[in-house]
């Protein structure tokens, strides 16, 4: 890399650059038309089919969705991470995975059928199977050859296929409204009939095109583990998103569950952006360097940072624009605005819970990121069948936006507590930390100005060869201990309430984000609120009581003396044995 | 040989007490050059240079330009003359007369008064005496070594080494901006 010349290597990144820059238009297009099409296909049934059909419509795909991520999208992330990673040959994957698919529907076709008849009374017999067998057999060869796309040729294709996939099934249900004949068993017979083209071109056609050939093949456990280990996130994310529906039909509640469906869809279609940031972006979230502390926390915050104003600049958009719902679906839908509005609580706290997810990822933590997907799919199941019976529609908003809660705080909280791990790790087996870089220490030094800025540096040099950050009132005093990190915080004297509030603000954050062993203070009243403070943070605490209190400690001395491990006046007489210590003065 | 004299009273509150005694004394003699730090509010002194406030940099300045230090007793100032050996000439501002918050400067004069290069004006009096006998051309300067006593230092030096780590928590970002920041 060295060798290489400026221009090679500038070309070199404007290449990347490029194929990168294209990627993403890519995908932004591809989200783009998804959202037409899905649009559309919102339009058409919400128009055509009655509330109460269309929320047994969309309890239908909250049965099949679960299972369905499990055989569509686990195997299809599946057959991507055996290819690319792992190496393996790509007719064999596919072979494999396919086989699971076909050897898998049979059962999983009559299974879900079964329970979508039992818990959805207003759905046809006929259009549960169409469905169920389009969406878990027929979307799972489509979605696997999709993904053998991307291993074998690249996203751009890939995207093709999936694309195409979808503007034909919509292009079906087109049809079916144009002929006037819009209900649910049509709408299933045209699922059904589209996937099937669909299918037919990917098997016969489009994968041998790329190389890879079918034939019956066994799957191996390791296939099959690879596939359950992948799919089980996507099977918690589909229940947290698509059961409410399914729980609102079974308690008899179908219109509700039409007008909720509707709502949610509307909010489905919101998160698009949200999801071709996540899209675009993932890639980057996935490279690990350990030698750089807080790296994956770092790069969360950043993204967050773009997600959670984008969000909220969704949720205005959707709020405002909420009425002009009955423009696409028609009349009936009335009550759904209402709940847009409330649903619009739940985009910002999905942004914030997306990017820990993905720095999870990079730290390598599969395990704790499935972990917290189940809990939270978990609680969001028990919340439906608690709060739906009861308070319907509004228990479903409610338990929506309090699963995404716990997702959120669960993430956050394991991405922090591993990414310690990673860096203490680090810390530990890096050869280039000698033994004394093991016992630095981080000393907060800290005085209000004047006489006891002037003590503090006369003490400074007792910290040597550690970490030491400098804190006072006035920005010029940065000067006198520079290259001493310094900082500036408001002052705080006894007469003002609000100097005070204002200080001990400053003064925590500065020690949650500094996080002292040692907090050493020459008073004055900042001093004081930072032993106070650190103390609660589990740092050991120095008062040095100013040496201009000769005669007696001074108020913030005398009452500091419980919470100072080390508790100095400068005067000897002024030593007690349930009183400061007197070891020395500063001049 | 010209004496400089800077003049500093804090930058809370003025000190007119002690500055214009130095000014008045100033305007009878010829070969003295005055400089004061008067605080606000106040009238500026007719014989010296004058600043309302000083920056460290400043300070320090105008500490090393001096021949004498004339100040209230203002902790700050006086270990400065200390360090930087210039002889101080203290006066204290006192309770009663609403210069400060109580006599907690007189009480300092009393402990440091002893030490070599602290010249103590208890008033106006004896101030002007401490001025007529140039008192801070006799006698040693303040002599304090380049920082606080060994045993405070190597006690405080003892006591971060024994303090346990902390959990290391990820950084949410740099503490400071600009150089120096970890990670």
């Amino acid at each position: 890399m060295s060798e290489e010349s400026p221009r090679t290597s500038l070309r070199a990144s404007v290449v990347r650059h490029r194929s990168m820059a294209r990627d993403y238009a890519f995908q932004t297009a591809s989200e783009g038309l998804r959202m037409m099409v899905a649009l559309v296909s919102f339009a058409i049934l919400g128009r055509e089919l009655e509330v109460e059909h269309y929320g047994a419509y969309l309890g239908t795909y909250g049965v099949i969705g679960p299972v369905g991520a499990l055989l569509v999208g686990g195997l299809g992330l599946a057959v991507m991470q055996r290819v690319l990673r792992e190496q393996e040959d790509l007719s064999e994957v596919v072979s494999r995975y396919l086989t699971v698919v076909f050897l898998a529907s049979v059962p999983g076709v009559v299974l879900v059928s079964v329970v979508a008849a039992s818990l959805i009374d207003q759905m046809p017999m006929l259009a549960i199977v169409s469905i169920t067998f389009s969406e878990l057999t027929l979307a799972g060869i489509v979605w696997i050859g999709a993904e053998a796309t991307h291993a074998a040729v690249g996203l751009a294709s890939a995207v093709w296929v999936r694309v195409s996939s979808a503007v034909v099934r919509m292009l079906g249900l087109v049809t079916v409204f144009a002929l006037d004949m819009v209900s649910l068993t049509s709408v299933a017979v045209s699922t059904l009939i589209t996937l099937v083209l669909v299918a037919a071109f990917v098997l016969f056609y489009w994968l041998p095109r790329i190389g890879a050939h079918y034939r019956p093949m066994r799957p191996t456990r390791a296939a099959l583990a690879t596939g359950a280990q992948l799919g089980a996130g996507t099977i918690a994310a589909s229940v947290q998103d698509d059961t409410d529906k399914t729980v609102l039909n079974a308690y008899g509640l179908e219109r509700d569950a039409g007008l909720y469906g509707a709502a949610y869809k509307v909010i489905s279609l919101a998160m698009i952006p949200l999801a071709a940031l996540n899209g675009a972006t993932f890639r980057r979230f996935l490279t690990d360097d350990s030698s750089v502390r807080g790296l994956h926390v770092r790069r969360s915050l950043n993204y967050s940072k773009i997600s959670l104003p984008l969000s909220a600049l969704i949720s205005v958009g959707v709020w405002v624009f909420a009425p002009l719902l009955n423009v696409i679906v028609g009349d009936g839908f009335d009550e759904s605005v209402t709940m847009i509005r409330w649903l619009c609580l739940y985009l910002p706290v999905r942004a914030l819970a997306s990017a820990p997810l993905n720095g999870l990822l990079g730290l390598g933590r599969v395990g704790a990121r499935l972990v917290a997907l189940v809990a939270a799919s978990i609680t969001s199941l028990s919340l439906y069948v608690i709060l739906i019976p009861t308070h319907s529609w509004a228990g479903a908003i409610g338990a929506t936006i309090a699963a995404e809660a716990l997702l959120l705080v669960l993430t956050w909280g394991m991405l922090f507590h591993y990414q310690g791990v990673a860096d203490r790790r680090h810390d530990a087996a890096d050869p280039m930390s000698s033994p004394r870089a093991d016992r630095s220490k981080r000393v907060l030094a800290i005085a209000s100005s004047g006489g006891h800025w002037v003590q503090l540096q006369r003490v400074q040099e007792a910290f040597a060869g550690h970490e030491v950050l400098f804190a006072s009132v006035r920005p010029e005093d940065a000067a006198s201990v520079a290259p001493s990190r310094y900082v500036a915080i408001p002052d705080a004297t006894r007469w003002s309430k609000v100097a005070v509030v204002r200080s001990a603000l400053a003064i925590a954050w500065l020690l949650l984000r500094f996080r002292p062993d040692v907090v050493v203070s020459t008073g004055a009243a900042p001093g004081y609120l930072a032993i106070r403070l650190g103390r609660l943070l589990g740092a050991r605490t120095v008062w040095i009581d100013s040496i201009a209190n000769a005669a007696e400690l001074s108020m913030s001395g005398r009452r500091i003396g419980p919470y100072a491990d080390l508790w100095l006046t400068q005067w000897e007489h002024l030593a007690a044995p349930d009183g400061p210590t007197y070891l020395g003065e500063v001049v | 040989m010209t004496d400089k004299l800077f003049v500093t009273v804090g930058a809370q509150m003025a000190f007119p007490r002690l500055v214009d005694e130095v000014d008045e004394w100033i305007a009878r003699q010829s070969d003295v050059e005055g400089f004061a730090q008067i605080g606000p509010e106040v009238d500026p002194p007719r014989s010296m240079d004058h600043v309302r406030s000083l920056d460290p940099d400043g300070f320090a300045e105008r500490v090393a330009w001096a021949d004498v230090i004339i100040s209230h007793a203002g902790m700050g100032t006086i270990i400065t003359a200390l360090v930087e050996r210039v002889p101080i000439v203290v006066m204290p501002r006192l309770g009663d007369l609403h210069e400060t918050r109580n006599d907690h400067q007189v009480a300092t004069l009393d402990r440091f008064e002893c030490r070599p290069g602290i010249f103590a004006a208890r008033d106006q009096g004896a101030l002007v005496t401490l001025l007529e006998t140039r008192a801070w051309q006799h006698g040693a300067a303040g002599s304090a070594e380049r920082g606080g006593s060994r045993q405070l230092l190597d006690g405080l030096a003892e006591f971060v080494a024994a303090a346990p780590r902390r959990r290391r928590f990820p950084r949410l970002g740099p503490v400071t901006r600009g150089r120096g920041s970890r990670g």
